[in-house]
């Protein structure tokens, strides 16, 4: 068995997780996969349940960051050396999941981020400015220099998914990245395509990104010394 | 201070005080989530009845104005509450999410174990 669980949070996803999931199982099927239903109330459950994919359920929606948490719970207790995020909308390549896996095997890497901007310069548009916003504040916080601190395409050792179920302040996000990196957590990044979402809206609209924006780089800049 | 204020002073204190009472009374709230409100309308009621009270505790702090120090002392009782209540509203939160994920998970390994 591999030692990397596939962790795929969702909530109301039916309509791109199907496919998420085949494509999982055929360009990444030596890593076993769990879902975590995150008390959705479509389909998606059941969709889970068809395709024969390991599936905890949250009864209520608790958000990405607490799906997420489970999902390393899961993986902590059932051994597993790293446990990588991988979203159910569509957005990340099934195919870059062994290029993780094998830049975390080789080296001192905590975290492996599927990085857009790793090698390739991004676009100029306001997303891209935004993630720039973010990396800028890491910098002057820890001085590391992540390009794609915003994706969610992250894998995580032991640990780190250590700190992660011992507590919620850790959330699969740009501050809790900034805080590990001053705590000595080694982070690298390999470079990944995205696509733009299958289907649906993403969560993150003009005001929700500005709103996203302010909290991180607050978060990052002023909430850090804060934590324990 | 002119007779209507103050017994409109009076009467609104005396209602808020018995409106507490009968929630707690229904067991709407805890017991001692109650007693904050409970001793706050209790004190309204006092301070209406009797507004020396403040007036000679102002002149003892020095607070020029009474009303001043009356405000002075319920703001920080309510920033102090509201504190309080922030406080335990995460813990709750806190606790919430960890039980449902650990249901998730405990819920998981049952499934396990049924379908080897």
């Amino acid at each position: 068995m591999k030692d990397l669980l596939i962790v795929i949070p969702a909530y109301n996803e039916e309509k791109n997780i199907g496919r998420v999931i085949t494509e999982l199982k055929e360009k990444a099927g030596d890593f076993p996969l769990l879902a975590v239903d995150d008390g959705s109330t479509d389909g998606t459950g059941e969709l889970l349940r068809t395709m024969g994919v390991k599936t905890l359920r949250h009864r209520v929606n608790l958000g990405l960051a607490e799906a997420v948490r489970t999902g390393m719970k899961y993986a902590l207790r059932h051994g597993f050396k790293y446990s990588m995020q991988f979203d159910a909308d569509g957005q990340h390549d099934a195919a870059a999941v062994n290029r993780l896996y094998e830049k975390a095997g080789d080296g001192d890497h905590d975290i492996v981020i599927g990085s857009r901007y790793a090698e390739e310069k991004g676009s100029h548009s306001l997303r891209t400015l935004g993630g720039n916003l973010i990396s800028l504040c890491i910098r002057l916080v820890s001085g590391e220099r992540i390009k794609d601190p915003t994706s969610g395409m992250r894998l995580y050792d032991r640990r780190v998914m250590e700190c992660f179920a011992a507590s919620s302040h850790y959330s699969p996000e740009p501050d809790t990245l900034s805080y590990l990196i001053s705590r000595g957590i080694k982070v690298t990044e390999v470079q990944v395509s995205m696509n733009e979402r299958m289907s649906g809206r993403s969560y993150l609209d003009i005001t929700e990104s500005l709103r996203y924006m302010f909290r991180m780089c607050s978060s990052i800049l002023l909430l850090q010394w804060i934590r324990r | 201070m002119p007779s209507v204020l103050r017994i409109l002073l009076f009467v609104s204190s005396l209602l808020s005080f018995i409106f507490v009472v009968r929630r707690l009374k229904k067991s709407e709230v805890q017991l001692y989530d109650t007693t904050f409100w409970i001793t706050l309308s209790a004190l309204f009621v006092l301070l209406s009845l009797f507004p020396r009270i403040a007036i000679k505790a102002a002149e003892l702090i020095g607070i020029q104005s009474p009303v001043n120090m009356v405000f002075l002392i319920i703001i920080f009782f309510l920033l102090g509450h509201c504190f309080l209540q922030s406080l335990r509203f995460s813990h709750l939160e806190e606790r919430f999410k960890k039980l449902v994920g650990e249901d998730a998970l405990k819920n998981g390994e049952e499934k396990q174990e049924e379908d080897p």
